[in-house]
């Protein structure tokens, strides 16, 4: 059995021979994320120093991925990453939440500091995928999906802490939806959050 | 189904038999690491007591990983670590950031300990086409990736780990210059490392 070294062209349609990476080893769908990223299949949004808002709130701040009801693919979340470092007594959390959202954020969303593909290629300008990263927008209310993590009353004065995980692809939002990174409690203070995700083709 | 136990040589071209270990378990890319170490392609940079600047800083301490515009490569990132083993109060964490680099950085300190993961010696291993750097003069990076948070004050009792593995979900192209960088301001002797694979462009 042999394997190709090098991309398929076209990547998303037909029968191709299987793929292996620059050393040899078999290229495995859903392994780690070096064949994601090397692909530019693989793309990332942070949002820094947020009042980050209730998951529900429809005027939202925090981190909001739209997928557009005709980008074509679904949006699959991988890592997440966040640094609670102000006082956000009464955060309490962060949660995953999705919105049904049919038309583009109204209002004048704000883009997310740095988003685009995870293949770094500058510090500013990089490619962008189908979705669109906002920091602060207008959307229709989102709903709880997915508790992230928990966060005390007041802020760890000792010690460090890790804030991350990897959501392994479990979960997808499809076109015409929003996918919030929001507070489980009430607002928080000057919050970090990050996430990536891959775009992959409706139906495949 | 077959593999073939040991390289393929040319290794980053054309149709090649599927590999297996020395075991015979088959070679599949994005596992662990141990292939990559073993191929000589995983490289690592550690930096030793630096007194880390804000990510955003020109004149940046702590660690810089440098991709040259004629590389050929882009890093993929693996493991990182970090120990805020002295007071540190205004630094508040670490995080990745990544600034444009199309030229050599300036005013440099190479990285304590750089070069292939497969450890050869205590000095002087064998690098790749990336530099590491403790010290260098580069364009102001941006915020990337949350690394972790630190406290105010450092834990007097207990353990911690404060490290994790970005799974390649990160890459730097070449031009680029990733950097471990404080988030609030300047950290105390800190120690850190980050390791990555030189991956051909357009593989």
């Amino acid at each position: 059995m042999f394997a190709k070294i090098g991309r398929n062209t076209p990547a998303s349609t037909g029968t191709n021979p299987l793929r292996a990476d620059h050393l040899g080893g078999l290229v495995v769908a859903g392994d780690n994320y070096q064949d994601d990223t090397q692909g530019n299949a693989m793309f990332f949004a942070n949002a820094l120093d947020m009042e980050v808002a209730l998951y529900t709130a429809t005027s939202a701040v925090g981190l909001i991925i739209y997928n557009p009801v005709d980008s074509g693919v679904n949006m699959i979340p991988y890592l997440w990453g966040v640094q609670v470092y102000a006082t956000s007594a009464s955060m309490t959390g962060v949660v995953l939440a999705v919105g049904t959202q049919l038309t583009i954020p109204s209002g004048t969303p704000t883009p997310a500091p740095l988003s685009g593909r995870t293949l770094l290629t500058a510090s500013t300008g990089l490619t962008q995928g189908s979705c669109v990263a906002y920091s602060v927008a207008t959307i229709v209310a989102p709903v709880y999906v997915w508790p992230l993590f928990h966060n005390t009353a007041a802020i760890n004065i000792v010690g460090a802490e890790l804030i991350s995980g990897d959501l392994q692809g479990a979960f997808g939002f499809a076109p015409g939806t929003t996918c919030v990174m929001g507070a489980l409690g009430s607002a928080g203070v000057d919050v970090n959050l990050g996430l990536t995700w891959k775009e992959v083709p409706t139906g495949l | 189904m077959f593999g073939k136990i040991g390289r393929n040589t040319p290794a980053s071209t054309g149709t090649n038999p599927l590999r297996a270990d020395h075991l015979g378990g088959l070679v599949v890319a994005g596992s662990n690491y141990q292939d990559k170490t073993q191929g000589g392609k995983h490289y690592f940079a550690f930096c030793q007591s630096q007194n880390v600047t804000v990510y955003s800083a020109t004149s940046a301490v702590g660690l810089q990983v440098y991709n040259p515009p004629t590389s050929g490569v882009n890093l993929i990132f693996y493991k990182w670590s970090v120990n805020v083993w002295a007071a540190s109060i205004g630094l508040t964490g670490m995080v990745l950031g990544v600034g444009t680099q199309l030229t050599l950085p300036t005013t440099t300190t190479a990285a304590t300990l750089t070069g292939k993961t497969l450890l050869t010696a205590s000095t002087g291993l064998t690098t790749g086409s990336a530099a590491a750097y403790s010290i260098a003069t580069i364009l102001a990076p941006v915020y990337a990736w949350p690394l972790f948070h630190n406290t105010v004050t450092i834990a007097t009792k207990g353990a911690e780990i404060m490290g994790g593995d970005l799974k390649g979900a990160f890459g730097a192209a070449p031009g680029t210059c990733v950097v471990m960088g404080a988030l609030g301001a300047t950290g105390v002797t800190v120690d850190m490392g980050i390791t990555w694979e030189e991956v051909p462009v357009g593989l």
